[in-house]
């Protein structure tokens, strides 16, 4: 392109060199936004990594597992003998284990047949080295666990090993140890190898395997190996690829990671918007620049790329930042994502950080792209300016006063198609539709903020006016003067903190929402688990005996047995199944039901028709109603149960099906506990009932035993964690947006210096001057405030209306919060008050003399 | 107060100094060749321009209008008379609501953008009141930029040149803030004719000067004009710079009334104005 470089100069460096802040501070947006996305990216890429890492380190190299609902019994091994000739099958029982040598890990169990495994999986025994005494070893309760593992832990061959598995103190011997290859690397090395038998013992699952893994020889036909696989299974068992197990932990976190992606997503959209800012205020500066060049016979394209390439250098400079600042970043995300995955998703997932070259390579064409984005309109706007008006001194702002109903009319329809976004169904689950909705109302925003410039002139503008002085006239004809420049501003504050008041609200409705459900649901006294180490999830199970156990400790009123395993349906897609005892719903409640009905009565009758209850999460994403059916499968063959009732249910997305314990028990023969609950006898102090429970416990059972206030506590004090990383997402938007508003002040100052000059020369003060342009980013701060109100409303809508009940599927109460908002509100204003001060200064110091003489 | 020597003649090596003025050249080649065609005519028929908005400006109402080439007419006139906008038509910066303008035989309203474009890049010098320099820019490559967009290798040598024509080359280096008005106004000049631009187009040039400098520019690009053979058209509200062109119109509420010049019909060019007894 003939004369390019001089084009650029012109109309880029030579602006950038002598106001590099302006420049800086869309950089520093960009690379905050970057740094955001890498770090949330790595945090998910980690997440599902580690799931897969740990699928394939179990699954080795097996083509099928098999897989029932209630387990794999082993008398049904019999069914596969015919695959003898073909490959090979080794069964495992899979658990988990709290370490009980103080250092309260948790680790995984898994039992193989150590004989017949090495043709699925990789173990490689690094002492005792003799494979006979390796055998030998076996013979007990003993386990080989990892080397690494065995070095934390100072463990050695012969070594004795306390574990809580099953809900029960035990103890193993260390049978030898592992490289950490393989198999050893499952669970990130936290893991105890041991055989079928003794897994089953430590984990109370007599009879049974969890899974078993198939690998057939090479030439033997995989499909219709697995037709005949499927046709023999008896009813309950089903062939699944080896990956399930990793696709199935991951779709149980995926509306939790598509939500973090979309915020941090949005810290970027504020970042975008600093460069449309930026290169929009520097459109507008330089039209007589443009203009100029246009004379004297440059091409529009030479313009576009100009600006373009400004864009391109802001977004690559903002990368090479944002990714370093990521490396750091990303841990702290990933810390607080495994944390939450771990305390509300899955409690045994060990969660360990991936490479970061794909979070690095993603972030840096995520920030590039965006940047070049947010600079295409202002450059082909740069490309529409005219040779001949823009030449002429004081003519930038007088083109937008022409396109204000265009611009008007612009945000009414992408307005209009936010509505009917909002109304769209999820794709896939995911709530695509309301996030393009949050992005319309963005739009709108932009294209009606000067129309809004131009109202709040009009009218706080005259308040201003009287209650200021000459001042006050000045700011409001600065104000209304700028009506692009300002727009921008207020657009950039609107959204940034329209989207942090919904937040707000969002965050403390369902905060409220999950209190009150608590408070209505938790009606027992003590909520007791197997000994978790110290997590808020459930690791492991509690034996059947804990019932009759608990039922006669004195002072128990009565107990309820729950059951949760995770299930999936025919499409894969996970739920939870569950079952506790109705007659104890029947006596107390705590179900509430979406349709005001009475749970204790509902309980009752559909104990008595053997109908189950589904969690309004389930009912979304299933499409489930009350009265009609849904399909399970049962170790039996699929079964259609009546729906008697849809209850409200904020502890799991996934959606959970629940039925009476009775029921449960003659269709899946599994009567181990999740959780128990446990009524108090009136009188009963919960306290002392917990002392005398873990009493009796003592020597038997390792229970972690919380009180219902306890429980309430821990409910909210695991939403509050999850929500810790939207919040940091949120006051990192916030201060973005912050910047920007300075961003176009300080532009605004620079731009306006002739004025000033003017203003200086015909007697204005140094202070006047000052005062005027801080009453003017006080104006826009208000202004801003103002459709951040209306853009939060929006926001808020969208987010609890919408996209909440999408992705979680959960209806919450609305609840705002008057002193959260009115802080965040006031802290807004104070910062465009203080924004306001450093052009005001620049303003103030303004050399009339040198001002006007300027071009 | 201006006084030559040598020849004065166009494409000649002239040497000439301006009292208490900071130049002087020795030399000066030309950049239009010598077989450059002749100086373009300019036609204006029924030339109306009007801006829209809620209560539209007829800026221009049918101005009719005839400039042999290299011709020097002033188009004289109040702020807002429409002179201006006359010359913006003419430039190919902006685009007339109705009526033709014919540059060189050619009908310039109907060029398309980018005929347009190559039409001010090529064929047409534009010099405003206000300079119109790129700020960030040096001298000579404010004065090559226009070379340099058509894609000519020799542009820095070209603009160098026509600095040293105008007496700037030692500010080469130097940016357009550090100049003085008259200064700036040189270079404009420089830069309109880089190209080889056989029309001049000068709106209000002197009109952010003082009257020396004022001076010193219009003769510079009467000088010019009589040198490279360029049809030069001046709009000024001044009659004292108007004397220096060959004719006058008067513009007035968008319409071009009437002309004088010391040849009937404006046929002459290079005759002067009568000087007016008052600036």
């Amino acid at each position: 392109m003939n004369g390019f470089p001089l084009i650029f100069r012109a109309l880029i460096v030579g602006p950038a060199r002598r106001h590099p802040v302006r420049v800086l501070l869309p950089i520093i947006g960009v690379a905050i936004g970057v740094a955001a996305v890498a770090a949330i990216h790595h945090a998910n890429r980690s997440v599902s990594a580690s799931f897969r890492d740990a699928a394939s380190a179990v699954s080795g190299r097996s083509d099928f597992v098999v897989t029932g609902v209630a387990g794999v019994p082993v008398a049904d091994l019999a069914a596969l003998s015919f695959l003898w000739p073909l490959g090979a099958f080794a069964p495992a029982v899979t658990g988990t284990a709290v370490i009980d040598d103080g250092t309260r890990e948790v680790a995984q169990i898994l039992g193989i047949d150590y004989g017949g495994d090495a043709a699925i999986r990789d173990i490689r025994v690094v002492s005792p080295e003799n494979r006979s005494e390796q055998a030998r070893l076996l013979a007990g309760h003993a386990v080989f666990v990892p080397s690494p593992f065995a070095a934390r832990h100072h463990l050695s061959s012969g070594s004795p090993l306390r574990i809580v598995a099953g809900g029960v103190r035990r103890s193993v011997t260390v049978a030898g140890l592992l490289e950490l290859s393989g198999l050893a690397q499952a669970a990130g090395g936290d893991i105890l190898v041991t055989d079928i038998f003794t897994a089953q013992a430590l984990l109370g699952k007599r009879g049974l395997v969890d899974r078993v893994d198939i690998v057939l020889h090479p030439g033997v036909s995989r499909k219709e190996t697995a037709r005949e696989i499927a046709k023999r299974l008896p009813a309950g068992l089903s062939l699944e690829p080896p990956g399930r197990a990793a696709t199935t932990a991951d779709r149980m976190v995926r509306a939790f990671r598509f939500n973090l992606n979309a915020l941090g997503s949005l810290t970027l959209l504020v970042g975008i918007f600093l460069i449309a800012n930026a290169v929009s205020i520097a459109v507008l500066r330089r039209r007589p620049e443009i203009a100029t060049l246009r004379a004297i016979g440059a091409s529009p394209a030479g313009i576009f790329v100009a600006f373009l390439a400004e864009g391109l250098f802001i977004g690559l400079a903002g990368t090479c930042i944002g990714e370093i600042l990521g490396l750091f970043v990303s841990r702290a995300a990933l810390k607080a994502v495994a944390g939450t995955v771990s305390s509300v998703y899955l409690p045994t997932a060990r969660i360990t950080g991936t490479g970061y070259t794909g979070a690095f390579s993603l972030s840096a064409a995520v920030g590039i792209a965006a940047s070049l984005l947010a600079t295409l309109l202002p450059a082909f706007e740069a490309t529409a300016v005219a040779p001949s008006p823009a030449m002429r001194p004081g003519s930038i702002e007088g083109i937008a006063n022409r396109r204000l109903g265009f611009r008007t009319g612009l945000a009414a329809a992408a307005l209009a198609a936010a509505l009917a976004f909002s109304r769209a169904r999820p794709v896939d689950g995911f709530p695509l539709f309301g996030f393009a909705a949050v992005g319309l109302v963005v739009v709108a925003l932009a294209l009606a903020a000067p129309l809004l410039v131009s109202l709040a002139a009009a009218l706080p503008g005259r308040l201003v006016s009287r209650l200021f002085g000459a001042e006050g006239r000045l700011a409001t004809g600065f104000f209304r003067g700028g009506l692009v420049r300002n727009g921008i501003a207020v657009t950039a504050l609107a959204m940034a903190l329209g989207m942090t008041l919904a937040m707000i609200v969002t965050v403390a409705s369902i905060r409220e929402t999950v209190h009150l459900w608590v408070e209505s649901t938790l009606r027992s006294d003590l909520w007791i688990k197997a000994d978790a180490g110290g997590r808020s999830g459930i690791v492991g199970d509690l034996p059947p005996e804990i019932v009759p156990f608990l039922a006669a400790v004195e002072g128990v009123e009565a107990v309820d047995p729950f059951r949760a395993r995770e299930a999936i349906d025919a499409a894969g897609h996970p739920f939870t199944l569950g079952s506790g005892d109705f007659r104890v719903v029947a006596r107390v409640g705590g179900l509430p039901l979406l349709d005001g009905r009475d749970s204790r009565a509902v309980a009752v009758a559909a104990r008595e028709r053997g109908e189950v209850l589904v969690s309004e999460p389930y009912a979304r994403r299933f499409d489930a109603r009350s009265g009609g059916t849904v399909v399970l499968a049962t170790p039996s063959g699929p079964r259609a149960f009546r729906v008697a009732g849809i209850y409200r249910d904020y502890s799991n997305d996934r959606g959970t099906v629940v039925m009476d314990r009775a029921l449960y028990l003659s269709l899946f023969g599994d009567a181990r506990v999740t959780s128990a609950a446990v009524l108090a006898q009136p009188g009963t102090d919960a306290n002392d009932l917990r002392r005398r429970i873990l009493s009796a416990s003592e020597g038997r059972y390792a229970l972690t035993i919380s009180t219902n206030r306890e429980l309430r506590r821990e409910a909210l004090a695991i939403f509050d964690r999850t929500f810790a990383v939207t919040r940091s997402l949120e006051a990192i938007a916030i201060a973005v947006a912050i910047l920007g508003i300075a961003n176009a002040l300080v532009a605004s100052a620079v731009e306006r210096r002739r004025s000033f000059g003017l203003l200086r020369a015909i007697g204005a003060s140094g202070n006047q001057i000052r005062r005027a342009t801080t009453l003017e980013a006080m104006l826009i701060g208000a202004t801003g405030t103002l459709a951040s109100i209306a853009a939060g409303t929006a926001f808020a809508w969208l987010l609890l209306c919408v996209i909440n009940p999408q992705s979680f599927g959960w209806t919450v109460a609305l609840r705002v919060p008057p002193t959260t908002l009115t802080g965040a509100v006031a802290l807004v204003l104070a910062a465009s008050f203080l924004a306001g001060i450093v052009p005001g200064s620049i303003a103030a110091a303004v050399d009339p003399a040198a001002a006007l003489q300027e071009e | 107060m201006l006084c030559f020597r040598g020849s004065g003649r166009p494409n000649s090596n002239s040497e000439f100094s301006i009292l208490n003025s900071q130049f002087s050249i020795s030399t000066y080649s030309p950049i239009v060749p010598s077989d450059a065609s002749p100086a373009p005519a300019v036609s204006c028929r029924g030339l109306r321009k009007i801006y829209a908005g809620a209560e539209p400006v007829v800026a221009l109402d049918g101005v009719d209008l005839e400039v042999v080439g290299g011709e020097f007419l002033a188009l004289v006139g109040a702020s807002g008379s429409g002179k201006s906008t006359l010359l913006h038509l003419l430039g190919g910066i902006d685009r007339p609501t109705a009526g033709q303008i014919r540059v060189a035989g050619r009908e310039i309203g109907r060029l398309s953008e980018n005929e347009l474009v190559l039409y001010r890049r090529r064929e047409v010098g534009m010099v405003f009141q206000f300079f119109n320099l790129l700020a960030h820019l040096t001298v000579l490559e404010n004065v090559e930029l226009p070379r340099r967009l058509d894609g000519h290798a020799d542009a820095a040598a070209s603009a160098r040149r026509l600095l040293e024509r105008v007496g700037l080359l030692r500010r080469a280096g130097a940016h357009p803030y550090e100049l003085s008005g008259g200064e700036m106004q040189r270079v404009a000049i420089a830069r309109a004719l880089v190209t080889g631009a056989r029309l001049l187009l000068a709106d209000e040039p002197t009109g952010n000067l003082d009257s020396r400098n004022g001076e010193i520019v219009l003769e510079l690009l009467d000088e010019i004009r009589r040198e490279r053979g360029v049809t030069l058209l001046l709009a000024t509200h001044s009659s004292a710079a108007a004397s220096h062109a060959d004719r006058t119109a008067m513009v007035k509420d968008g319409k071009v009334s009437g002309s004088s010049s010391l040849v009937s019909g404006g046929t002459k060019p290079g005759t002067r104005n009568p000087k007016p007894e008052t600036s």
